[in-house]
């Protein structure tokens, strides 16, 4: 009933009201479609970017201080898709007179070209050979088939002594724009490493790669099983400050663009007191027919809420067609020197839209109640006097 | 005698005007017997609608008791006076207060809707019909004629089957061939259906219709 005639109230509307009811509906619509893209966009860069780190450090880190039986266990996890055993060490390149300093992981280059998707020029190294960042290359103008030299401060024998130094070929460049990682990484062989860490040169963690990235969580599980209670990390553990940073992001974006909708609240309301004062007389007349306040009181929530939802209905089909239509057809792209990706990600869970719903719904109903609340100032038989 | 289902005992309903307060019911004292027809007469501006507001619970009053079924209407919480609106009153205006965005069937359909909720009833089509009205069931109060319209604010206001139907000024609009077609519309309801009927009229020819006929004059009741 409530429905029936809150329809039949806001189908009545003389040209006004039908304004400001378009502009009501047009700011939902703009509120709700303006949270799905960016939230949207927000997810695809997040997931983009957990995509890129997972391809160079794996979906999973685990320490390398576990039983060849617990490996071999791991290693049978249906999901695990590759192991490789890492070590880092911080050290210093050389190139003609410029140097810098970076961290050499040391990788099996046997496993290299399984685990690692990571774009490059030149080639993957062999075991006397080094791998390095685009961005330590071009800094120090380095080249594919150059000779460079690498050493290790922190492998010193003596205190005055000079570090353990090699002179190694660059088989190639990689570029994964990921982090500061091209500015960062060398990867070298065990050969290389066992040479330069002469202090330490024990494997310090396993990386685990997995067939598919939604089910971390469920190896993680079963790693703790197997593992016990040693630390197993994923790109999000190890990077906690950028998560916490997108995170809030997220929230700002959230918080800023409800505004739309705050403001389309306003909109609505004025569009129901309108509406109310239009319509009070029919109000009294149900009044005498025996409706109760609460029940007018419900039908002006239900006008707010009709407004709404056609807004809200409005945006939520453009916003999750814009991100379907992306994902399909890639229709905006992005510059692949600047984002490390070739079209906008967009990507929209439930729960974002669930949340989108939610926030959508309390500003609606707020404003209804509020509208409502308003008017239930007015006396009942002040009402039923506009219609003697 | 029969049951008494309205008692009003020293009704006093007064109007604030600039600094004068102006009494327009001055100690209302009225019984109303169920199955009764009663008519109030009186001249225009004398408070005939201000007193079936009143004795209807549609208006407040300033002192005295209001019975209605030996409930004190001025007692009661606003969702038992709605529900006593709903159920046991009916209310039939001069100027009809058909709602204006809804069917003639909606208008009926209303009160039963408040009652028992949205859906669809057997006895709207049933009184439209007895009363030549269901030819115009899909049609808009602005559409029909205003004798149409106050046989639908008469349908409208006994859908319930109230115990007490108000009815102010019903034939003030109406010319004579349908004033009479109404006042023998009354005598039927409270025939067939045993309604109490209280209306006002300024025309002491329909006024006859009442078992008990009243004239209200400078705010008090007396009868005729």
């Amino acid at each position: 009933m409530h429905y029936f005639i809150a329809k039949n109230f806001l189908a009545s509307m003389n040209t006004t009201g039908k304004i400001t009811n378009v502009i009501s509906v047009v700011g939902i619509s703009l509120g709700s479609f303006a949270l799905i893209i960016s939230i949207s966009v927000l997810n695809g860069f997040e997931n983009k970017l957990g995509e890129k780190i997972s391809n160079f450090d794996g979906h999973l880190r685990i320490p390398n201080s576990i039983s060849n039986d617990k490996l071999f266990r791991i290693k049978d996890l249906k999901e695990v898709k590759s192991v490789l055993f890492n070590y880092e060490r911080k050290g210093i390149i050389n190139y003609l007179s410029n140097q810098s300093l970076v961290t050499f992981k040391q990788v099996s280059p046997s496993y290299f070209e399984s685990f690692y998707e990571i774009p490059y020029v030149g080639d993957l190294p062999s075991e006397n050979e080094i791998f390095l960042g685009n961005d330590i290359a071009s800094r120090l103008g380095i080249r594919t088939g150059d000779i460079v030299k690498i050493s290790s401060p922190l492998d010193k024998r003596f205190i005055l002594g000079f570090p353990p130094t090699l002179e190694v070929r660059v088989s190639g460049i990689f570029s994964s724009k990921i982090l500061n990682y091209d500015n960062k990484y060398i990867f070298i062989s065990k050969t290389i490493g066992k040479t330069l860490f002469s202090n330490a040169n024990q494997n310090q963690f396993i990386d685990l790669k997995l067939h598919h990235s939604s089910k971390i969580d469920e190896v993680r599980k079963a790693l703790s099983n197997i593992i016990g209670g040693k630390i197993i990390s994923s790109w999000r553990d190890r990077n906690v400050a950028l998560v916490g940073a997108i995170q809030m992001e997220k929230i700002g974006t959230v918080v800023v663009l409800s505004l739309i909708l705050l403001v389309a609240s306003f909109s609505i309301l004025s569009t129901i007191y309108l509406i109310t004062i239009r319509k009070i007389k029919d109000l009294g007349i149900l009044r005498f027919l025996g409706m109760k306040m609460d029940d007018v009181h419900y039908l002006i929530v239900y006008q707010a809420l009709i407004i709404g939802f056609r807004g809200a209905c409005i945006g939520f089909i453009l916003g999750v067609s814009v991100v379907l239509l992306q994902n399909i057809f890639k229709i905006i792209s992005l510059p692949n020197d600047i984002y490390a990706m070739e079209v906008l990600p967009m990507f929209l869970s439930a729960e974002d839209i669930i949340i989108i719903l939610f926030i959508n719904i309390f500003f609606i109903l707020s404003t209804g109640f509020y509208g409502a609340r308003k008017f239930l100032k007015y006396d009942p038989m002040e009402m039923l006097k506009w219609v003697k | 005698m029969g049951k008494i289902i309205l008692n009003s005992k020293g009704l006093i309903k007064s109007y604030q005007n600039g600094d004068k307060r102006l009494v327009v019911l001055n100690g209302i004292n009225i019984k109303l017997e169920t199955g009764s027809i009663t008519t109030i007469i009186g001249e225009s501006g004398s408070g005939k609608s201000t007193l079936l507001n009143v004795l209807s619970s549609l208006d407040t009053f300033d002192s005295g008791k209001l019975l209605i079924e030996n409930e004190d209407i001025r007692s009661l919480k606003e969702k038992k006076l709605s529900l006593i609106r709903n159920e046991k009153i009916g209310f039939i205006f001069q100027f009809h207060h058909l709602l204006s965005d809804f069917t003639i069937m909606d208008n009926v359909l209303m009160p039963l809707w408040i009652k028992n909720g949205f859906g669809q009833y057997d006895r709207p089509r049933e009184l439209l019909d007895n009363f030549g009205l269901l030819k115009i069931k899909d049609k808009y109060p602005a559409e029909i004629s205003g004798g149409e319209r106050q046989r639908v604010a008469i349908i409208r206001a006994i859908i319930n089957q109230p115990k007490i139907l108000f009815a102010d000024e019903p034939s003030g609009n109406l010319d004579e061939k349908n004033s009479t077609k109404l006042i023998d519309l009354f005598k039927i309801i409270n025939r067939d259906l045993g309604t109490t009927i209280m209306l006002t009229t300024h025309n002491p020819s329909i006024a006859k219709v009442g078992n008990k006929v009243y004239e209200l004059k400078s705010g008090v009741l007396n009868k005729k």
